[in-house]
């Protein structure tokens, strides 16, 4: 049983304008239990709408989304609230993805208060604000707890976001371009942040990246999405290396040389 | 905080009226306390001119003037404060449900509101107060009732933005409920532009209560500004003090909330230079 399934997903969007716009045209992926996959494209491709159909905060026009196995349109909105827990999102603008009136101790411990029973079970989950703040680098825990989200640096609050996303205990992490956001110094300690707690964790994550190269080092899996449809997916190094459609070709040659 | 008060005092006018309207509070509570004649005190010194003894003069039976303008704070800022209060707790409800939600709810919620924007108010008032008796309740009631849709759409407005922002995906993805995200989340963030409004809205119930005591839709033993003003207008001719000292008191009052509304509006608008 996949971790999440997307199964032939469509969604349009309507222009103030009037006209339509399809912005996923029948796409289905697979992430599997603590599997990494990569969904690159343009901006504009449609990946950070399949990005927030997954996370259940839009409901496709057609199609269903699958939490181990069961659809989350079937869910009444209490079993939604419940389920739709394990996935959690990591967005591009931590200052935006804050609620800039609440002190860093208050956004964490709203979602320590929403965290499922279950999750408490697990020995190795932080109890406490304090002990979410060291598990993504901020220490002394404590003394960032009566911080504002705009008395943090960019870097800072990014791994704020990611406390909070780690306190539900989560078996998926879906990312959306959670490094375009920050300096380039400070990339690298997030890159390395997020590939640490997918060691640690076996969590799996759905990347949504316009960067070839968090793709190549970060992910089992690339799917490559282009005006609203998946063209190519594959393994990464299958994908990335030997790509069999013409646009994944011109992405990666789209790529300077340094990084390649 | 501290910006938005350094923009805010940068208005100097704004600063000139919240003094101001700090001490018509405080005059309002000192009321029972206050030095000189009780305002209802009839005496044999009528159509005195402005003298020490009578600072802003009397009026047709030997009422002190000056006593009656200090008197009627009471009345105009609990009118105000009361009304605006009302018109906003109702619009901030009204105005973020149908934002937050969309759909039917807010198209018949907005008509509504439409609806008591066109009608012209001060008529209306002046009608609901004609036919259901004068009372301090009832006009601010009434005044509520007319005010609530300007706090509601612009509450709506806010509340559309806000809730399309990552911050509120992010707290619906830690699996709260949708009224407790509005309460928590949406709302306290939409509040500044209200806070603008509501001050706006403690002008003009302050001069639609002075309008309807004019025409002598107030009780009579209450000591109101607009109800001086009203007996005064006989004498404009012969005894000018028992209309301008009144008069001035209402132009001052409601100039002073709305420069306070804009530089408090202008404060919490972060995109404004200071």
């Amino acid at each position: 049983m996949p971790l999440l399934a997307l199964d032939a997903i469509t969604h349009i969007f309507r222009r103030s304008g009037g006209a339509l716009v399809t912005a996923v045209r029948d796409v289905s992926l697979v992430v599997e239990e603590g599997e990494t996959v990569a969904l690159v494209g343009e901006s504009g491709s449609g990946k950070s709408t399949l990005g927030r159909i997954a996370l259940g905060l839009l409901r496709p026009d057609a199609g269903r989304v699958l939490i181990g196995g069961k659809s989350l349109g079937e869910m009444s909105s209490r079993e939604l609230r419940r389920e739709r827990v394990a996935f959690q999102p990591i967005f591009q603008d931590a200052t935006a993805s804050l609620n800039p009136r609440r002190p860093v101790r208050d956004l964490l411990r709203q979602a320590l208060r929403q965290r499922p029973a279950g999750a408490t079970e697990s020995t190795s989950i932080e109890r406490s604000e304090v002990e979410l703040l060291e598990s993504v680098g901020l220490r002394p825990g404590s003394a960032y707890l009566e911080r504002y989200p705009h008395e943090l640096s960019g870097g800072q609050r990014q791994r704020v976001a990611i406390a909070r996303a780690l306190a539900m205990g989560p078996r998926l992490i879906v990312a959306d371009e959670p490094l375009s956001g920050a300096d380039v110094s400070i990339r690298g300690q997030v890159l390395n942040l997020l590939s640490d707690i997918k060691k640690e964790r076996g969590l799996g994550y759905l990347m949504i990246t316009h960067d070839i190269s968090i793709a190549r080092a970060f992910a089992d899996r690339v799917a490559v999405m282009c005006q609203g449809e998946i063209v190519e997916q594959g393994p990464a190094t299958l994908v990335l290396t030997e790509p069999t459609q013409d646009y994944t070709k011109r992405l990666l040659a789209a790529v300077p040389r340094l990084f390649q | 905080m501290h910006r938005t008060w350094r923009r805010f005092s940068s208005y100097r006018a704004g600063v000139l009226a919240a003094a101001y309207v700090l001490l018509l509070v405080l005059v309002a509570l000192a009321t029972p306390f206050l030095p000189g004649p009780d305002p209802r005190q009839i005496s044999n010194e009528v159509m005195q001119a402005p003298s020490f003894a009578h600072l802003l003069g009397t009026d047709e039976l030997g009422r002190d003037v000056l006593s009656g303008i200090l008197h009627g704070v009471e009345v105009s800022l609990t009118v105000g404060f009361a009304a605006a209060l009302a018109a906003t707790v109702i619009g901030v409800v009204i105005g973020a449900t149908a934002g937050y939600y969309g759909g039917a709810l807010d198209l018949l919620v907005m008509r509504i509101a439409e609806v008591f924007q066109v009608v012209p108010s001060f008529i209306l008032a002046a009608v609901i107060v004609a036919l259901s008796g004068p009372g301090l309740t009832r006009v601010v009631t009434v005044i509520a009732l007319l005010a609530w849709p300007q706090v509601a759409r612009l509450m709506r407005g806010e509340v559309m933005r806000i809730k399309g922002l990552e911050f509120v995906d992010a707290v619906r993805c830690l699996g709260v409920r949708e009224p407790v995200i509005l309460a928590t989340e949406v709302i306290p963030n939409a509040l500044a532009p209200v806070l603008a409004a509501g001050t706006l809205i403690v002008a003009q119930a302050i001069l639609l209560e002075a309008a309807l005591s004019f025409l002598g839709l107030s009780s009579a033993d209450l000591v109101s500004w607009g109800r001086m003003l009203n007996s005064g207008q006989r004498f404009l001719y012969n005894a000018w003090w028992l209309s301008v000292f009144p008069g001035t008191a209402i132009f001052l009052t409601v100039l002073a909330f709305n420069l306070l509304g804009d530089a408090i509006g202008a404060a919490l608008n972060p995109r404004a230079e200071a």
